[in-house]
């Protein structure tokens, strides 16, 4: 799979929070990305989370590594593996007590 | 770049935290089967006295959810070629509008696949309830799976006793019985370790062999339950994951949640449980045979066995008329 370049930081939310520039490092603001969340059974969404692993994506719908997998492509990935696709399928696998 | 597997050059499809391994599917599914087949070994389910000519008698509990479908599919798998294993599916139909149809469905979808006798038993038919109507009813003031465990115990035992089996195998996986092993042990509820380990938990050489009733094991006790899951998402083994709608167990799901935040923050605290369990709970058994144990006589009902005049069975159904 191709390693996804970077998207430059949106004006948008430079804009946004123009008064949190004067102390919020550039390098922490390149460390957020948006990532496209289908949950099977539920809404698509977006969710904002720091660079980080598949198991942050999980833990941003409300999820754990022990009832969900990550879905890249149909393909499970393991929950530790660095996030490299914007947009990732998540399935419940376990429900109930 | 994707992932690797720990053995291999693949990627990786899952991490288990608590080995440190990296597994494609390939690896992933040798890796669950040889823990189901090693655990078989461990307790000593095949013995050396089976033969073609005398084979044991394998009844697997198949509610069509996927603890059961996996461990049926890999036993299907495994030994449907070795003539000293006769494998049984019994399936029950407690009487749950929507959620049992769907489950046992998926439960026939199975067998059709597979080599594997299928027996489907109703509550309706043995008892003339359904559990939506005894959890209306509630006559004895007990949650549902209370009374549902009730009659589930007494038709597996009943049938596994019918069709001659060795043993009677489900479906519990490392989460059920680290859970299990908890709530005994946070309940300081001895007494029950010690039943549990002569029940299902202890290797069968190791155990006390009670005549009334037909053993039990759990060849799935060494997977976490997200494993199986994963599995059977894999290789497509039919499984039915909804719940059950009248759980209400609250301990136990305090209990999983304390659980699976150990094992997220310290992972193998699953596996730790269960070890320290199982020993803790030998020891009680030890224990706990030295001493008299009630006597087992038949109901004065329908004559299963029961430390009273009645079993508890009769007693519900004997409520429900009322």
């Amino acid at each position: 799979m191709p390693t996804q370049t970077h998207t430059p930081t949106n004006a948008d939310t430079v804009r946004t929070r123009a008064a949190d520039i004067l102390i919020i490092d550039n390098a922490l603001l390149r460390q957020y990305m948006r990532v496209t969340v289908d949950v099977v059974g539920e809404k698509t969404r977006e969710v904002e989370i720091p660079e980080g692993t598949y198991a942050d994506v999980l833990d941003a719908v409300g999820l754990s590594s022990h009832e969900a997998s990550v879905l890249v492509e149909g393909r499970p990935v393991p929950a530790d593996q660095p996030i490299e696709s914007r947009t990732v399928t998540v399935l419940q696998l376990v429900k109930g007590g | 770049m994707a992932m690797e597997c720990s053995k291999c050059d693949q990627p990786a499809v899952m991490h288990a935290a608590y080995s440190g391994a990296h597994l494609c599917e390939t690896h992933f599914r040798e890796s669950v089967e040889r823990r189901i087949r090693k655990r078989i070994r461990t307790d000593d389910l095949l013995p050396s006295s089976a033969t073609p000519e005398e084979p044991v008698t394998w009844v697997i509990g198949l509610s069509g959810g996927k603890d059961s479908t996996v461990l049926t599919h890999v036993l299907a798998e495994t030994f449907e070629a070795d003539p000293r294993v006769e494998l049984v599916a019994l399936s029950i139909h407690e009487g749950i509008a929507g959620y049992r149809d769907e489950s046992l469905e998926v439960a026939r979808e199975l067998v059709a696949d597979l080599d594997v006798e299928h027996v489907t038993v109703e509550y309706e038919s043995e008892y003339g309830v359904r559990m939506d109507q005894v959890a209306d009813a509630d006559p004895l003031d007990m949650a549902p799976c209370a009374y549902c465990g009730v009659f589930r115990r007494d038709v597996l035992s009943r049938y596994a006793d019918d069709l001659d089996a060795d043993v009677l195998l489900t479906g519990h996986n490392l989460d059920d019985e680290a859970e299990t092993a908890l709530m005994n042990f946070l309940e300081g509820d001895v007494a029950q370790m010690a039943k549990h380990y002569d029940a299902s938990l202890g290797p069968f050489p190791e155990r006390r062999e009670e005549p009334a009733f037909v053993p039990r094991a759990k060849p799935l006790r060494d997977i976490p339950e997200k494993e199986i899951a994963l599995y059977a998402h894999l290789f497509d083994v039919p499984s039915h994951i909804a719940e059950c709608p009248h759980s209400t167990e609250s301990f136990r799901g305090d209990i999983q949640d304390l659980m699976l935040s150990l094992e997220e923050t310290h992972p193998g605290t699953r596996h730790s449980i269960l070890a320290g369990y199982e020993d803790l709970a030998a020891m009680a058994a030890d224990r706990y045979r030295g001493e008299t144990t009630s006597e087992l006589t038949p109901c004065s009902t329908c004559g299963s066995p029961t430390t009273g005049d009645r079993c508890r069975k009769c007693e519900i159904l004997d409520s429900l008329a009322d």
